[in-house]
């Protein structure tokens, strides 16, 4: 490899963090411990409960002994990590007992991150993450360091990046490299999207979390209705009664009310976590990259190259088509297929006026013309094939079995239409549209999700024929992406070989890195 | 140079006029062998709980041709899915196609695979079979497994593959 010799303003000797990283040590020990540690302290859990006596007393001290372990350990910790930028790299020293050192090469960051927790803000401190192209637990962050050496040390990986691409080592380094370039001269440059409060909200009621809660209850749910009834019930009933006048009704409001009061508060909940991941959010478009940053308790600053999105999905669910609001989702490089990879990077637009998205589409991919946009529907044959297989089917075995057991199966005829309707609705919404360079797929069912792609970031592309599918010239197609798989049934057949074909020509045409 | 002519779909190479080679002929028998343990030993356990349990005889009879039936229907899948697979490669892809009833042809390009495996379990080595794995990005595990290949045919198509990654990566540099 060629020497590259520069003077980074960023290159040190061995630092430490500054002390109040210490806070956050301790708050992210704890976070830890409760979702890791809380599980394996179970058996000690259920001899105390059924062993001890002085249950308080004994609570008390384990509570002060833990807190005054987090915090030595913590002081410990935070002595002991030591980080150094120089030669290229950072490297990063840690551990009390078990020493640990880490080294990260500046041409294996793939983005530099910025966290600010709360605490942090007033000091001006930042939590910096660098993210590799390697595992997630591979990945460095440096809790606790200013705002402006953190942005020092960015520019410095991706000017050496982009030194490193003037001496021909690296292709890729090309887009860092002006990446950075525009980073400092747009930095004051205004939000592309900004999001209001009431927006965020919004779409804090479109998430599923309400369901998720209530699911999570779904077992508790007699317990709950029980001591609903025996004690909130009379209670909202007494005081209902000294408003309204006595009625037989009475009842029925207290339940309606408290079922309403139930399902108000999930929703709060829900809105509530929305608030806390999205507060403040505002996107940038800074030529080559993607700069967003959200966050109430902890402001979060992501960016990402534009060249680096796989694919943007524009999703509508059927409460944000009541809402008129559409959520965008731009898809990355996806290597570690845990939860924590999928939400780290996300540069998603919670919620967006569906006018605006083409706009967006059109900043990430400059040459789609996004009004060329006219999708061309699959064939009519889904919906009786997937009304004879996967509802008749069933259905007629679940009959007779009904029949079989002497049961009532006359309702069965009943869901049928239902079952046709749904199949109706889904195949309404799938559609193929694709012209040289990009293709858009668009699937869904009251709501809908078109995700448009460009072809040379296909990965490996399959088709799929069943003995009924041939018969009627018809194939299904799947897209394998570096994010996951997109596929559509039941396409002409003309038009999906014409696709395939052009999908394999372009990814092999093309010498753009993927990546 | 940027160029964007126009791209005549017609005139692309079509992946459905490419004349596929067939898998080893050993290929069933490894898949017959494998089955015939899993049978094997569901046989042994069945026939023991059928003596130690007193299960009714004609209970027994109904489980034992139910299961013969299955075995039929694998021994039928195995020879019939055999003459389906295959694979080709172009100057630029591989394609492998498989599945008697989901029959599915999946294109490769060689500048997307990320690295290769070949494997050989202890059946695959007695009958001198390999099987390829191929790994793309996003893939859960390996994308495309071929398996019931010629040790000599997996060891080209391996060659095959590397070099054409490795030109396509100079290429790049």
């Amino acid at each position: 490899m060629t020497e590259i010799t520069t003077s980074k303003q960023s290159e040190s000797e061995w630092h430490q963090l500054s002390p109040f990283s210490i806070v956050f040590f301790i708050i992210n020990f704890t976070i830890r411990f409760i979702r890791e540690g809380i599980i394996n302290l179970a058996p000690a859990l259920a001899i105390f409960i059924t062993q001890v006596d002085d249950k308080l007393f004994w609570l008390g001290i384990a509570g002060a002994a833990f807190v005054v372990g987090l915090v030595i350990f913590s002081i410990l910790y935070y002595r002991n990590f030591r980080y150094r930028v120089s030669d290229g790299q950072i490297i990063l020293r840690r551990g009390i007992l078990s020493k640990e050192r880490t080294t990260l090469k500046f041409e294996k960051v793939q983005n530099v991150n910025l966290a600010t927790p709360f605490y942090f803000a007033p000091l001006n401190l930042v939590n910096c993450i660098f993210d590799s192209a390697g595992s997630a637990q591979k990945e460095i962050s440096l809790p606790g360091i200013s705002n402006e050496y953190a942005e020092q040390v960015r520019t410095d990986i991706f000017d050496y990046k982009s030194q490193l691409k003037a001496n021909g080592i690296e292709a890729d380094a090309a887009q860092e490299g002006s990446d950075a370039d525009s980073t400092n001269s747009m930095v004051n440059d205004k939000p592309m999207i900004r999001l209001s409060l009431a927006e965020i909200a919004r779409f804090g009621l479109s998430s599923n979390m309400t369901f998720i809660l209530l699911a999570v209850l779904a077992p508790f749910m007699e317990t709950i209705i029980d001591f609903s009834k025996d004690s909130i019930v009379p209670n909202i009933v007494s005081v209902l009664a000294t408003v309204l006048p006595q009625s037989p009704l009475l009842n029925v409001v207290a339940v309606v009310l408290f079922s309403v009061l139930v399902i108000l508060t999930a929703l709060m909940l829900s809105v509530l976590s929305s608030i806390v991941q999205f507060y403040n959010y505002e996107l940038y478009d800074q030529g080559k990259q993607f700069k967003r940053t959200a966050g109430l308790f902890e402001k979060h600053q992501i960016s990402i190259a534009k060249h680096r999105v796989q694919a943007i999905s524009i999703k509508q669910n059927w409460v944000f088509k009541l809402l008129k609001r559409v959520t965008v989702q731009f898809h990355q490089l996806a290597i570690a297929h845990g939860q924590n990879a999928k939400n780290k990077n996300n540069l998603s637009i919670p919620t967006l006026y569906p006018e605006l998205w083409p706009n967006i589409v059109d900043k990430t991919f400059n040459d789609l013309n996004i009004s060329e946009l006219n999708f061309m529907g699959i064939s009519a044959r889904y919906i009786s094939h997937v009304i004879a297989v996967y509802w008749l089917f069933p259905l007629s075995v679940l009959t007779l079995i009904l029949i079989q057991i002497d049961s009532n199966w006359i309702w069965l005829l009943a869901i049928t239409p239902i079952g046709a309707g749904l199949v109706y609705l889904k195949w309404r919404r799938y559609g193929l549209w694709f012209n040289d360079n990009f293709v858009a797929i668009r699937t869904g069912f009251v709501g809908q999700k078109i995700t448009v792609l460009p072809l040379y970031k296909v990965q490996n592309i399959s088709q799929v024929q069943t003995p009924m599918l041939r018969r009627n010239n018809l194939a299904n197609i799947v897209l394998q992406l570096p994010y996951g798989k997109e596929s559509l049934p039941f396409v002409p057949k003309r038009k999906a070989r014409a696709f395939l074909n052009l999908c394999a020509y372009q990814i092999e045409r093309s010498e753009k890195s993927w990546l | 140079m940027f160029s964007n002519e126009q791209i005549d779909i017609d005139v692309l190479p079509d992946f459905t006029q490419v004349d596929y080679k067939k898998m080893d002929k050993n290929a069933p028998f490894e898949q017959l062998i494998g089955w015939g343990i899993t049978f094997a030993i569901v046989y042994t356990v069945l026939i023991i709980a059928w003596l130690v349990l007193n299960i009714p005889n004609d209970v027994a009879l109904y489980i034992g041709l139910g299961l013969l039936a299955v075995m039929a229907w694998i021994v039928y899948y195995i020879f019939a899915s055999h003459k389906q697979r295959g694979i080709a490669l172009r100057e630029q892809d591989i394609l492998y196609k498989r599945g008697l009833i989901w029959r599915t042809t999946t294109i490769v390009p060689f500048n997307r695979i990320q690295h290769i495996e070949t494997q050989r379990g202890l059946f695959e080595r007695k009958l001198g079979l390999a099987t390829v794995k191929i790994f793309s990005a996003g893939g859960l595990s390996s994308d495309l497994v071929i398996s019931g290949l010629s040790v000599l045919r997996a060891s080209q198509l391996r060659q095959i593959i590397l070099d054409k990654t490795n030109s396509e990566q100079l290429k790049n540099d």
